[in-house]
């Protein structure tokens, strides 16, 4: 019996031993795939500034004199990082159908932020609840989230049907500030306009010809604007932060971004009857941004 | 002693099984995070494949441009009848009315002056009819900020739903393009008709706020509604909305003169 028993102990060790190469083996393989298949294996680092500019997309590094033709140097931010975006009305896989609408409906606003920054999903991305429907999964302050391409958020899926975005409800933009730091990035006055409403999470401004900006989520109890103030372009808002209220004061939690909505009261023709409705200001803001860039 | 043995035997298999769970477990969460990984950065890669830039000179015009701001002249005797026509509506269902009868929808004159939020100078700056909707709590905490050819008037409308109506006599012109058209064909194919001013609305929604669009009296109007709670019903359903648009004010009824 004792000979039997000391045979059991070694089989059932040989297997336990057994089992734990195979394991090593295993997880060795899926480590060293995961390496070799992302560049950015493993917890994203949290964005300390901009990611560096080697990597993927468009450059503007000197041009290879062997190259013909040479592509023009391209526009170019504040760090020296290329400004690229994605057309208007091409939003992430699974996230809705967007509004392909070109219009610059102001050809003259400052761009609503005083730093660089970046459009794209608060929802879809990382950090964000339906990230994972494209492999995002990971923190909001992944540095992938602060990066170019722009892409357009209008429409973007959020369960509510309309007849501007069937199938979506997204009726604005989702701009990250220049880092991930909140209460640190400013939104300014995109016009001359009147501060109209002050109230939970969000400020409005009206401009004389009756546009509507919203800005949301901004710093709400630092504000530089009090209601029925008359705001020059260019005047501070407030700070980019994350605030998210209900009307008796609960906090709702959101990402630290500003929500930028634009209503204007447009027509085709001049003899038309209006319509009076939120717009998609993708293609105004990437016009407003190229002549931040150009310090226009 | 062999009852012993059999409990250690499966004692060891139980072990072995859970082992073998486990590291099922983890090489498929594993696999499962090196897949989103690789889509992911898969995904990115084609997006900044696909991103345009912008030439540093000579850059090419961005989207196109609204051609021009019109300002729109406002109809202000159909205002005027508009007036009339709610009151001989409300004598019309008084000589008629059971208590069963409801007030007709419609539009009344409610002057600035019986606000107490309401500055009396905002509504005489405003060179378009000035619209609110009634209400018990809106009469309490409307306030109103004019630009002249645009308006705002904000307020309360119940717990949880606040409430902003907006006008303007001036409208951007964007032209006879296919995407411009096209969306607001689809927009006004799903208008209905707004009993108290006689004329079509439609009601778009998002997280942000609920709103209902109309022109009256050559200027454009949205009345929008901001629930805490996007799903709440007052957000969610037209039937809120609709019923607040159907009983408005006229806060400024002797505006445009004679």
């Amino acid at each position: 019996m004792r000979i039997d028993r000391a045979s059991e102990r070694g089989n059932a060790a040989s297997w336990l031993l057994a089992l734990l190469v195979i394991a090593l083996l295993i997880g060795g393989w899926f480590w060293l795939q995961g390496k070799s298949g992302s560049p950015s294996n493993g917890e994203p680092p949290a964005d300390d500034g901009p990611p560096s500019d080697e990597q993927d997309g468009p450059e503007n590094g000197p041009a290879d004199p062997d190259d013909e033709p040479a592509e023009p140097p391209a526009l170019v931010d504040e760090d020296g990082r290329v400004f690229s975006y994605l057309p208007v009305g091409d939003l992430l896989p699974n996230s809705g159908p967007g509004l392909a609408d070109d219009t610059v409906y102001r050809s003259d606003i400052l761009f609503p932020t005083e730093d660089a920054v970046y459009l794209n999903s608060q929802v879809y991305r990382y950090g964000g609840m339906n990230g994972a429907l494209n492999g995002m999964n990971g923190a909001q302050c992944d540095a992938r989230n602060y990066d170019y391409p722009w892409q357009d958020t209008f429409c973007e899926k959020r369960d509510r049907n309309q007849p501007l975005c069937p199938g979506g409800g997204h009726e604005g933009l989702d701009i990250r500030p220049h880092t991930c730091a909140k209460n640190t990035h400013w939104a300014v006055a995109v016009e001359d306009a009147r501060v109209i409403d002050v109230r939970r999470h969000w400020v409005t401004l009206q401009t004389e010809d009756g546009t509507l900006y919203n800005y949301l989520h901004l710093k709400m109890d630092a504000l530089e604007v009090a209601e029925g103030d008359l705001v020059a372009k260019g005047d501070r808002i407030g700070m980019i932060s994350d605030n998210f209220f209900k009307s008796d004061g609960t906090s709702v939690p959101t990402t630290t971004h500003l929500h930028f909505e634009m209503y204007e009261n447009y027509v085709a023709s001049p003899g038309d009857d209006p319509l009076f409705t939120k717009v998609n200001p993708y293609v105004t803001l990437v016009a407003a941004y190229d002549r931040k860039l150009r310090a226009e | 002693m062999g009852t012993g043995n059999e409990r250690g035997d499966v004692m060891k298999f139980q072990i072995a099984g859970a082992l073998c769970t486990l590291m099922i477990a983890g090489g498929s969460y594993a696999y499962a995070q090196t897949a989103n990984r690789q889509n992911a950065d898969a995904l990115e890669s084609e997006l900044k494949n696909r991103a345009l830039t912008r030439a540093a000179v000579d850059p090419a015009p961005v989207g196109e441009a609204a051609k021009e701001t019109v300002e729109s002249a406002v109809n202000w005797i159909e205002m005027r009848t508009a007036l009339a026509l709610t009151a001989r509506r409300e004598v019309a269902a008084q000589q008629t009315a059971t208590r069963a009868v409801s007030r007709p929808p419609g539009m009344r004159a409610a002057p600035a002056e019986t606000f107490k939020s309401v500055v009396v100078r905002e509504v005489n700056l405003t060179r378009l009819p000035l619209l609110a909707p009634e209400g018990p709590r809106v009469a309490g905490t409307l306030k109103v900020y004019s630009l002249g050819d645009s308006y705002s008037a904000t307020a309360e409308v119940e717990d949880g739903v606040s409430m902003r109506m907006s006008g303007s006599r001036r409208k951007i012109v964007v032209g006879e393009r296919p995407a411009a058209l096209a969306r607001m064909r689809a927009m006004r194919a799903q208008e209905k008709p707004l009993a108290s001013l006689e004329t079509p609305y439609v009601v778009t929604r998002s997280d942000s706020s609920t709103d209902l669009s109309f022109s009256k009296f050559g200027a454009g109007y949205v009345l929008s509604l901001m629930c805490d709670d996007p799903a709440d019903a007052r957000c969610a359903d037209d039937a809120f909305i609709v019923g607040l648009a159907s009983n408005i004010m006229l806060l400024n009824p002797e505006a445009g003169g004679q």
